[in-house]
């Protein structure tokens, strides 16, 4: 989905400025995704814009959106999307995969912008010993495991790029650039940031694809434990990606989230 | 015309024990520190008899391999430093952006340089992409990396007024203040490898030796042109440029394309790398990476990675030839008349470079074929040669 506007977020060494996809009608939903290798996810974007104003930043040093020099870990990142909810105001916030470990470190700074949070197969954390590997290691593994771990459909584990714009292309090789950039090392997570999810007040929903190959259903129940007001789903027949491979459910549970007190 | 030995130093007994990958994951069980022993003081034995022949001397270094025995390419440096008198000592190079502490780079250098009595060259590398993994240094900012180690190392060697503070993107140190300071002032010469045309005009800017590694005829014109029109007006520029060829003598051609072959057989194991580990997000520019997911390329898109034939087609592993490798530019063998007349058309070809660094030694080459190549080249070529340029 292409950026509909730019945001200028000021900062006192001057503003930074942000491609930003906002589409739909309602109460305004910040939706913080990870670098999905296929660019994937507007069918879900236009399912979720049914019932939200839909703002979908493109993180800088992601395709599209330049690196900017001092942001340079995903609590930077969440430091300039707090900037950004101070400009839309009270926001639903879901993060998915690299997503979710921003809105991750968003929630524990500052959660007064965030009326609820939804975490999607989010990474960030890292709960075990030094050489368990709670994350698959993504870039040291064959593209086939990968894509094998990433989804649970054969079409997307089996990608037809061939028929592909040289832009898309172009933003998939970036994306991939810009997620590397924040989660070489250490490997997709902060460390100690699992110690302060007790600071997110708001009700948060984590979800979690039931064939994840990347980082198990455990990984995000450990996550629920951490939060106080946190409840979790494991969304079938999905991999990383369950607002990819099964938005129907994922909305469904988004709903339920919302319309429960 | 200056002459550098190299050698790989490779570990050729696990070759053959699988038919996987020799980078990053094969098990050390595959090592044997024993034949290890004798490999490495065989290599370095080589390695210290081209002092007397007056054949300057280049080391490297990769990690977790079966292709490359020295880890540290400041080990044999330092080695040589006590086992030679004349030859200059280059390292070709240190992975600036894979090392975490480029204060210990620039103390290693000095010291080397002190003992050596000045003999040191200071190669900078930005490594090859496999190398990423065991260091585990962040790929997309490499560069900048690399470049704010080179100033801090740079800085260090010239300050000599007491302690400094850095406090970089990258690194930080509250007390800089570098003993010994090297012999050679302000610092050892520099030289940093380059396979592109933007690397060689700014390595050109900062007057360093630019090194291009097995880029045969297809690209070592351009590159080396690059240079020369970057280049401050009136440098000599070609002291200041290297070309890494592999190479191999013997007194009848059948002898040196015997041995040529065998060094061949490195190039055709060296790039035994599972994909995976050969193009890391960031470490190649975005449109070649976009050209090679149209054309469904999965593997190493640098320059120094793939070996072309004079007319720029990819030469694949297995249809490597002693003479489609000569052809290439990128192998001189045979009898010392034929090296000589090889090095000097390529040399013409190129327009010029005053520094000629061989590899002839290969894997399962005996230690007598390997002390053949470097004497032959020492007693037969180098005096022929030696003249060119100066």
């Amino acid at each position: 989905m292409q950026p509909t506007e730019r945001l200028s977020l000021g900062d006192a060494g001057g503003s930074i400025s942000v491609p930003v996809v906002r589409i739909g009608k309602g109460p305004p939903a910040l939706f913080l995704s990870g670098a999905d290798p296929l660019r994937s996810c507007d069918d879900w974007l236009r399912r979720l814009s049914e019932q939200f104003e839909v703002v979908v930043p493109i993180h800088p040093g992601f395709g599209g959106s330049p690196f900017v020099e001092h942001l340079r870990t995903p609590g930077d990142l969440a430091l300039l999307y707090l900037t950004l909810l101070d400009r839309i105001g009270s926001a639903t916030v879901i993060g998915s995969s690299f997503g979710g470990w921003i809105a991750a470190e968003m929630a524990i700074r500052n959660c007064s912008n965030i009326s609820r949070l939804v975490l999607i197969d989010s990474v960030g954390f890292k709960f075990a010993e030094p050489t368990q590997r709670e994350i698959l290691d993504i870039y040291g593994q064959p593209a086939a495991e990968v894509r094998a771990a990433l989804y649970h459909r054969s079409a997307f584990r089996n990608p037809d790029l061939s028929g592909a714009s040289d832009e898309l292309l172009r933003h998939i090789v970036e994306d991939r650039a810009g997620e590397t950039y924040y989660s070489w090392s250490p490997y997709m997570h902060t460390p100690g940031l699992h110690r302060w999810l007790h600071r997110i007040p708001c009700p948060t929903l984590i979800l979690w694809g039931a064939n994840d190959g990347i980082v198990p259903p455990a990984y995000g129940e450990k996550i629920a434990r951490s939060i106080a007001n946190a409840q979790f789903h494991v969304i079938p027949d999905a991999g990383h990606y369950p607002h990819i491979e099964n938005p129907s459910s994922v909305l469904t549970h988004v709903q339920n989230f919302l319309n429960s007190r | 015309m200056k002459s550098w030995y190299f050698c790989e130093m490779s570990y050729h007994p696990a070759w053959t024990k699988t038919d996987g990958p020799l980078r990053n994951t094969l098990p050390s069980s595959h090592y044997d520190p024993q034949e290890g022993f004798a490999l490495y003081n065989r290599y370095l034995d080589e390695y210290a008899m081209c002092d007397e022949l007056g054949i300057n001397l280049m080391f490297n270094e990769h990690h977790s391999t079966a292709t490359c025995l020295s880890a540290v390419c400041t080990i044999p440096l330092a080695i040589m430093a006590r086992q030679t008198k004349r030859v200059r000592l280059l390292a070709l190079g240190m992975p600036l952006a894979n090392r975490r502490d480029p204060l210990r780079v620039a103390e290693e250098f000095a010291m080397i340089d002190v003992i050596s009595g000045g003999r040191v060259e200071m190669g900078f590398v930005k490594g090859s992409p496999q190398e990423i993994f065991p260091a585990n240094g962040n790929p997309v900012d490499m560069m900048e990396r690399f470049w704010e180690a080179h100033d801090l190392i740079i800085k260090a060697m010239d300050t000599h007024d007491g302690p400094f503070n850095w406090e970089g993107r990258h690194f930080n140190y509250r007390s800089v203040n570098l003993w010994p300071r090297p012999i050679q002032a302000p610092h050892p010469p520099i030289w940093i490898t380059g396979g592109s045309e933007s690397s060689a005009v700014s390595i050109a800017q900062k007057g360093y030796v630019f090194a291009t590694l097995n880029t045969g005829f297809s690209l070592t014109k351009t590159l080396f042109d690059a240079y020369r029109k970057a280049a401050k007006p009136g440098m000599r520029t070609d002291d200041k440029l290297a070309y890494l060829a592999l190479l191999s003598l013997g007194h009848t051609k059948e002898d040196a394309f015997r041995r040529a072959d065998q060094v061949l057989d490195y190039v055709r194991n060296s790039g035994r790398t599972a994909p995976h580990f050969v193009n890391p997000p960031g470490y190649s520019p975005v449109a070649a990476n976009v050209a090679a997911l149209k054309a469904g390329i999965t593997g190493a898109l640098g320059s120094h990675q793939i070996v072309r034939s004079r007319t720029g087609e990819r030469i694949s592993r297995d249809t490597l030839t002693v003479e489609n490798m000569i052809d290439a530019g990128v192998m001189f063998a045979g009898t010392p008349d034929m090296v000589c007349k090889q090095i000097e058309e390529f040399r013409a070809y190129v327009g010029g470079f005053n520094h000629l660094m061989f590899m002839s030694q290969g894997g399962w080459m005996t230690p007598a074929d390997s002390v053949a190549n470097i004497q032959l080249f020492g007693k037969e070529v180098l005096p022929r040669i030696q003249g060119i340029g100066e």
